[in-house]
Order: structure tokens, then C-alpha cells, then sequence
């Protein structure tokens, strides 16, 4: 029973497709009539649509691999500029803070003082995350730079001017 | 079973081209703000060292 389903099923394929016969299957005469199940698709059609499917899924996680790197990428600079900007808003914050609080005198204060008061108060950053302060400036500056591996370029900030219009 | 398959493989690039469209523009996203921060910064110490030859003169 079973060799006459096999081929007997759809024989109108084999007759629908007599002239395309392919350098691979000139030696099997009736190649083309097996089917490879009952529901009547042909060894071909399996093959190539599994190729199909194989490399689409292939390609499909290869995108979503990618994809998920970059995501991760972008999560992990978006926090250092996180991180670095609420950190840069605490600095000036603070140097705001000490010069109204020394208000007639603010005049006084030496930016290296501010500096050493800014350094004894700094809470953590990211380990990515270099700060350092520099007074710059032939009128000197302080300013605050961020370095950082992951970011493209250092960010630097002028936190406070020597002298300045107020004392004039 | 070819329709079937070349549709699904249709679906899956299509999904694999949305994740991949949507991780870039987030990454693109997070280079503007680092732009923004920078113009930010370039804007802000510009300001600094106007006041600053206010001062001195």
C-alpha cells in the first residue's frame, strides 16, 4: 500500500515539470516524483524553503544581536552623562553656595581655596568617570573637566572666575 | 511550504530591520545629547570669559 501513495501522490507535479531537469537529478529518472511526505511537497521545495528559513533566522539574530549591543552601548553613555551632568549641577551648586556665604568677601576667596573645598566634598562617580579641577587662564578660572573612556571628547566647565564684574 | 516560508522570512527580517532602526536611533539619540552638552558647555564658557574681560577692564 504504502509505495503506491508515495507514487501515486500529486503526479501532476512530475507532469507539470517535465523540462526543468537539473544537472543533479539526470541520473534518477523519477526523482522529482517522490515526495518526501504525505502532505505532498517535493524534496526541493523542503530544501529550499528550510534554506530559506535557516538563513533568515540567521540573519534575524545576527541583526538582533547587534542591535542589543548598540542599545547597551547607548544605555551604558547615557549614564555616564548622567552621571556627569547632575555631578557638574553639585559643583557649581556648591561654588554658588560658598561664595554667598562669604558674600562681602567673595572677592577674597581664592580660587585655590575653592578648589580645595570642592575636592574635600565630592561624592562618588562612576569609576569610568575622571574629575579633575584646573585653574586656567591668564585671568584665572576654575574649571572642572570630565574624562572618560566611553565619552568622545573631555567635558570642561568653568565653575568660577578670580575677581569678576561683582568686585569691581 | 515556499509561500509559507519566504513570508515568514519576510516577518523575521522585518522584525530584525525594526530592532536594528530602533537601537540606532537610541544610540544616535545619546551622540546628540553628548553634542548638546558640549555646545552647552562651549556656550557657558564663552559667557565666563565675557564676564570676565567685563571685569578685568
Amino acid at each position: 500500500m504504502m509505495p503506491v501513495l508515495r507514487r501515486g501522490a500529486l503526479p501532476s507535479h512530475g507532469a507539470k515539470r517535465p523540462g526543468r531537469s537539473r544537472g543533479k537529478d539526470h541520473g534518477l529518472p523519477g526523482w522529482r516524483q517522490r515526495m518526501v511526505s504525505s502532505a505532498g511537497f517535493t524534496l526541493v521545495e523542503v530544501v529550499v524553503s528550510s534554506s530559506i528559513l535557516a538563513f533568515a533566522l540567521a540573519g534575524s539574530f545576527r541583526g538582533w544581536s547587534q542591535g542589543q549591543a548598540l542599545v547597551q552601548q547607548a544605555t551604558q553613555r547615557q549614564v555616564l552623562l548622567d552621571a556627569i551632568a547632575q555631578d557638574l549641577e553639585r559643583q557649581q551648586g556648591l561654588v554658588i553656595q560658598t561664595l554667598k556665604t562669604t558674600l562681602p568677601w567673595a572677592c577674597d576667596t581664592t580660587l585655590s581655596a575653592l578648589q580645595q573645598r570642592l575636592q574635600t566634598s565630592s561624592p562618588g562617580l562612576p569609576d569610568a568617570v575622571e574629575r579633575q579641577w584646573l585653574i586656567q587662564g591668564e585671568p584665572p578660572v576654575l574649571a572642572v573637566r570630565y574624562t572618560a573612556p566611553n565619552l568622545q571628547a573631555p567635558r570642561e566647565r568653568l565653575l568660577a572666575l578670580s575677581g569678576g564684574s561683582a568686585c569691581e | 511550504m515556499l509561500p509559507l516560508a519566504l513570508i515568514t522570512a519576510l516577518v523575521l527580517w522585518g522584525t530584525m530591520a525594526a530592532v536594528q532602526t530602533w537601537s540606532q536611533l537610541r544610540y544616535q539619540r545619546v551622540l546628540r545629547q553628548e553634542g548638546a552638552q558640549q555646545r552647552a558647555d562651549a556656550g557657558h564658557n564663552e559667557r565666563m570669559r565675557q564676564l570676565q574681560a567685563q571685569g578685568g577692564q
